[in-house]
């Protein structure tokens, strides 16, 4: 497995995609804040300042989601199209090993693409804009631990949905669907029923992550409270995080040993 | 050592209620080169598949170099190589960049490897280019090279002159029996151009509806279909009659359109007149065939015992 995932980094650090992503995500920031910075002049226009553009992202920590799957989209939703995973099959790997090969590698790919946007995203902030407001670089850089987990999870359930399915727009709509749709779904009908077992759906629906992390945050211009501001929170995030990759991971155990190609 | 690369024991795959293959027996011994034949859903790419592990038998048991634990298979696919349906690497990525991957992926120490393979396959040329830019038959090369660069001693390679043109096929003729006899390279290729498994295997395994028909080896096949000869005669039942008694040691047919099929020749074609004269019939044709493989197939196929 170790030489697959070597194998792998290089190919990413050969294909030009892997580039054109951290080049456009880079140039998304930056030009956020460029166009921030060009309007702060107009009268009466409040966001020009450094706690608007970080709270675009500690407002949405569910953004670092779908940036790792969406690197994980990139990297492999051509890999059975393409015949590669075939070979890599015909050469002895085992699907196990492949899936956990493929969740490392983008793991790696996403945290050089994250390491080549925050600095542009920061210094790009403190450098164009004014430095005021509740949310501060802090809040920013403390939020990259407490979506660790999640993040990463969420690239385990990439991983696994674009396995098994054969087209890649369905592991998409799927992985909306268990990460964001489901969720809300199970919030909704635990606080809209009345038996005694919506009690526990609602429990089980304040650990799923898109929930809670909007539930229990509050970031705006006038105030900037994040989950993982207190101890507690933090934990919640690492303990939600390391159960859905456990739980993601063993689906994929389950489901793809004996997937056919 | 074990004298089988492959073995396939009561080998039988279904998807659902279609039987795509039943019971398969099959075995290649090391070193030989063996074709697989087959019309289209005989079940010659479900078998390479099994044997690369894409997909999983139903019943029966596979054995690679005599092994068939699964992980043990998985181990000794590390010295196959493989091209199943189309050749697999990444469009974006150059020939030279998709070789070096599979270098890296499968260990192999040193980028000389990946000159040899681009000098053994030809495609020095197109190093640079991007996989997606190549020709079919380039795509071919490049996916001989990806399974070579492994230093395999299995070659499995499914319809691998498709898309090559005359002189390429030719080269890919001669550098498979070059690599068989060089590096004693075991090859298991399937192919709809039977004309071009004869002039390389020297084993054919003939599968029809999920079914293996036969195994026969090159010079039994050569023996099978040696020369037979074709006599059109005005009364063919009355000639048969004549050939049974006078000649019981030559075995024929009776084909359609008053043909008569000596199978085993042993006389000169005079003699097949002379009987016919002397018993007041006339011959209207008289023509010497060599069996090709594809009469050999298509008469097991439609049951016969091979024998065109």
């Amino acid at each position: 497995m170790l030489n697959y995932v070597k194998s792998e980094l290089y190919r990413a650090s050969r294909s030009p995609e892997i580039r054109e992503t951290a080049a456009v995500f880079v140039g998304l920031v930056l030009l956020m804040n460029i166009v921030l910075c060009l309007l702060k002049g107009l009268e009466g226009f409040r966001y020009g300042i450094t706690s608007f553009s970080y709270s675009n992202v500690v407002a949405m920590p569910m953004i670092f989601c779908y940036v790792a799957s969406d690197v994980a989209v990139m990297l492999y939703e051509s890999d059975r199209r393409n015949r590669t995973e075939q070979n890599c099959i015909s050469y002895g790997m085992s699907r196990l090993e492949l899936l956990a090969g493929k969740c490392i590698v983008s793991l790696a790919v996403s945290f050089v693409i994250l390491v080549m946007i925050l600095p542009v995203y920061i210094c790009s902030a403190e450098l164009l804009l004014d430095s005021a407001g509740p949310t501060t670089a802090a809040d920013l850089l403390l939020e990259l631990p407490a979506m660790s987990l999640i993040a990463i999870a969420s690239l385990v359930l990439a991983n696994v949905l674009l396995e098994l399915f054969d087209k890649s727009i369905v592991s998409i709509l799927v992985w909306l669907a268990v990460l964001v749709f489901l969720p809300k779904i199970l919030l909704l009908a635990g606080m809209a029923l009345t038996t005694a077992s919506s009690t526990l759906l609602l429990d089980i629906a304040l650990w799923m992550p898109a929930n809670f992390l909007t539930a229990q945050s509050r970031v705006n211009m006038s105030e900037c409270v994040a989950i993982w501001d207190t101890a507690q929170g933090m934990a919640k995030c690492l303990i939600a995080g390391g159960a859905e990759i456990v739980v993601f991971g063993a689906l994929g155990v389950v489901l793809l040993r004996k997937r056919e190609l | 050592m074990n004298d089988y690369a492959i073995e396939a024991k009561q080998i039988t795959k279904s998807y659902g209620p279609v039987l795509a293959l039943d019971q398969v027996n099959l075995h290649i011994r090391t070193g030989s080169i063996y074709g697989l034949i087959g019309d289209n859903g005989a079940g010659k790419s479900t078998f390479l598949k099994l044997l690369a592990g894409h997909i999983f038998p139903t019943a029966g048991e596979l054995r690679l170099f005599g092994q068939f634990a699964e992980q043990e298979l998985r181990r000794c696919r590390r010295q196959m190589g493989a091209m199943i349906e189309q050749p697999g690497f990444f469009p974006n990525l150059t020939v030279e960049d998709t070789l070096e991957y599979y270098r890296i992926q499968r260990g192999i120490p040193g980028r000389e490897k990946v000159e040899e393979v681009l000098k053994l396959t030809d495609i020095q040329e197109k190093r640079r280019a991007k996989c997606k830019k190549l020709s079919m038959g380039q795509k071919q090369r490049l996916g001989l090279a990806i399974a070579m660069i492994g230093e395999p001693r299995l070659l499995v390679l499914d319809e691998p002159i498709n898309g090559l043109d005359p002189s390429g096929i030719i080269e890919f003729r001669a550098l498979l029996l070059r690599l068989n006899r060089e590096k004693n390279l075991t090859i298991l290729l399937s192919s709809h151009i039977l004309s071009e498994l004869q002039q390389t295997a020297t084993v054919f395994g003939f599968l029809n509806k999920g079914k293996l028909l036969e195994e026969i080896s090159a010079e039994k096949l050569h023996e099978k279909c040696s020369d037979c000869l074709d006599i059109s005669v005005t009364d063919p039942e009355e000639y048969a009659a004549l050939l049974a008694k006078h000649f019981p040691e030559e075995p024929f047919q009776v084909l359609p359109e008053r043909t008569i099929r000596i199978l085993k020749c042993l006389r000169e074609p005079e003699e097949y007149s002379r009987l016919a004269a002397e018993n007041g019939l006339y011959i209207r044709g008289l023509e010497h065939r060599h069996a090709s493989l594809e009469d050999y197939y298509m008469n097991l196929k439609n049951g016969g015992n091979g024998i065109c």
